[in-house]
């Protein structure tokens, strides 16, 4: 498993996706914070800081990251690749595993990106030991895990797509479908529901109290435990043939 | 259906033998019993049952639509087979638990590989499938295999049809496998590199490596394995050495201006076993040339080309996989 978790890290980190994906997030953060910076003067005072936008910025990369890791495992089918592992000796639960696991690392880094830029551009707004006394690290080193854990439903989400379908377009069209659409109408028309939903729980694990965040948090590790013990019994029955 | 050696109980060597030790020798290659696979009402093979001796190369021929690469699919463990097993050097393979195909290399189809990395890439990502293992000399050892040692650090994606197969070769070779199972090696490859191909599959026979073997090329097939099976609709229709399935009787092959005539006077000739009418030409077996010439001159039929010789692995394939209603629109392994 150990081996297996490896090969998919480097295919995962040797490919130009996820680091297009870093430079675009880190690059759209830093034009959005001199844009507000331009178009709002100091003294206005309300204007959001860089490492508050930092938030919804690590969630969106996030969520396109969990898009990207089920195509490039739609990808692998058109490439052939998983049915060479396969005949390899590689059992499919655990490669499956293996490519969720790769995502792991990757999705920290995503999430530490942004946060990463928004403290960069708050030291040149601020005086750096103003920063500093308001600056928790623990604080920062928690959001970080939890945009990155609020994501895990959508990886294996994404992965469920991928496996099922086996064309690129599906999981990308899915995850982001259901994140950038069908999560804030359910959230509008129905609140009571939308608040179960990944979004809404990833946002309760960032901002909510003690037992909202551990509800918060189980409900997320179930959400994802489910889809992706579906995408792995979907894989373990699948005949892959042509 | 031959058999090579005594058969060892099957359930003692499953029981015993670890997946990275190497079974007797006296067990067959792959074994293949009664394996049926159905897609909704459609049998695609059907009650096939086959046995590989080891260090054979072994050629697997059918037309289009036969079975084989759903039959290389279930010996890989990539189709799951409605009944029947599948043994692999001796253990029996299960989709989802493959352990069995440890010591298995295989190219089927189209080479196997991710386009944006290096050839030595591609390689490794496989040799790391291996725990704890550095396959940096194994890889070397099968990129100058196949002729690839000058383009390791290429991307993959650059390369022409013949140089990824020559890739998906490699792939295959690496960690020196006992079994091989590849799905036309050569397609895409130039003549030169197809005999290349050729001379090292013999190599690995020698070295004890068994071949299964599928190729349109029925011609290579012929010099090249020691055994053929033919599957036709799913079904296992002739099976054996290469030698003692081709008749032993003589073609002759004769060009006359009206072959469908003369092939109906030929239907006089006594001996006669077989006539096919072949545009221009006529393909006569069970008679010897000079008989057949008098005849057709007798006839009117004068020909202004004979040849003869003994058929070839290709036209037994045309005879045992010849379409029930006459027809046939390609033919291929």
């Amino acid at each position: 498993m150990i081996a297996l978790t490896s090969v998919e890290l480097t295919k995962l980190f040797r490919r130009p996706p996820l680091w297009l994906l870093l430079g675009a997030v880190g690059a759209a953060l830093v034009l959005l914070a001199v844009a507000i910076a331009l178009s709002a003067p100091p003294e206005a005072g309300e204007r959001p800081s860089a490492l508050e936008l930092a938030v919804p910025f690590g969630i969106l990369a996030g969520q396109v990251l969990a898009a990207i890791a089920g195509a490039a495992l739609a990808q692998e089918y058109q490439w052939r690749t998983l049915p060479l592992w396969l005949a390899r000796g590689v059992a499919r639960g655990p490669l499956l595993l293996a490519r969720f696991l790769a995502t792991l690392p990757a999705l920290l880094l995503v999430a530490l990106v942004p946060v990463a830029v928004g403290l960069l551009l708050s030291l040149g707004r601020l005086e750096a030991a103003l920063l500093a006394s308001h600056l928790s690290l623990d604080g920062l080193a928690l959001a970080v895990l939890a945009m990155a854990f609020g994501v895990l439903p959508y990886v294996a989400l994404s992965l469920g797509l991928a496996v099922g379908t086996r064309a690129v377009a599906v999981p990308v069209g899915g995850v982001l479908l259901l994140a950038l659409l069908v999560e804030p109408i359910v959230g509008q028309l129905a609140p009571r529901i939308g608040a179960y939903l990944p979004s809404s729980l990833s946002r309760t694990l960032l901002a909510g109290g003690g037992d909202g965040r551990l509800a918060a948090g189980l409900l997320i590790a179930l959400y994802t435990a489910v889809l992706l013990a579906v995408a792995v019994a979907a894989f373990r029955r699948q005949d892959l043939t042509g | 259906m031959p058999s090579s050696t005594p058969i060892m109980d099957r359930a003692a060597i499953e029981r015993s033998a670890p997946p990275t030790l190497t079974p007797p020798i006296s067990t067959p290659a792959l074994r293949v019993e009664g394996l049926t696979k159905r897609f909704g009402e459609v049998i695609a093979v059907d009650d096939l049952t086959l046995e590989v001796p080891r260090g054979t190369v072994f050629g697997f021929l059918g037309p289009n639509g036969a079975g084989k690469t759903t039959t290389i699919g279930m010996l890989l463990g990539l189709v799951h087979p409605t009944r029947g097993r599948v043994e692999v050097l001796g253990r029996r393979v299960r989709p989802g638990d493959p352990a069995a195909l440890r010591r298995v290399g295989a190219l089927v189809g189209a080479p196997a590989l991710i386009p944006s990395l290096s050839a030595r890439r591609n390689l490794a990502l496989l040799a790391g499938l291996v725990p704890g293992h550095d396959g940096r000399a194994a890889i070397d050892a099968a990129l100058r295999r196949v002729g690839l040692g000058d383009a390791a650090h290429r991307r993959a994606g650059t390369f022409s049809t013949g140089m990824k197969q020559r890739l998906g070769l490699a792939m295959a070779l690496l960690e020196e496998p006992d079994l091989l199972i590849l799905d036309e090696p050569t397609s895409g490859m130039d003549a030169a590199a197809r005999r290349e191909v050729k001379n090292l599959l013999r190599e690995a026979a020698a070295e004890g490596v068994t071949v299964f073997l599928s190729s349109h090329l029925l011609h290579e097939i012929e010099q090249v394995c020691d055994e053929v099976a033919v599957l036709d609709r799913g079904r296992l229709v002739t099976r054996g050495p290469v030698a003692s399935l081709l008749p032993d009787a003589t073609m002759v092959r004769v060009r006359v201006d009206d072959p469908v005539a003369a092939a109906r006077r030929l239907e006089a000739l006594e001996g006669v076993t077989r006539i096919d009418a072949n545009g221009s030409y006529l393909e006569v077996e069970g008679v010897d040339p000079q008989r057949l010439v008098a005849f057709l001159v007798g006839a009117g039929h004068v020909p202004s080309e004979v040849t003869s010789g003994r058929p070839d692995l290709e036209t037994l394939f045309l005879q045992l996989t010849a379409p029930e209603d006459g027809t046939r629109t390609g033919v291929e392994a």
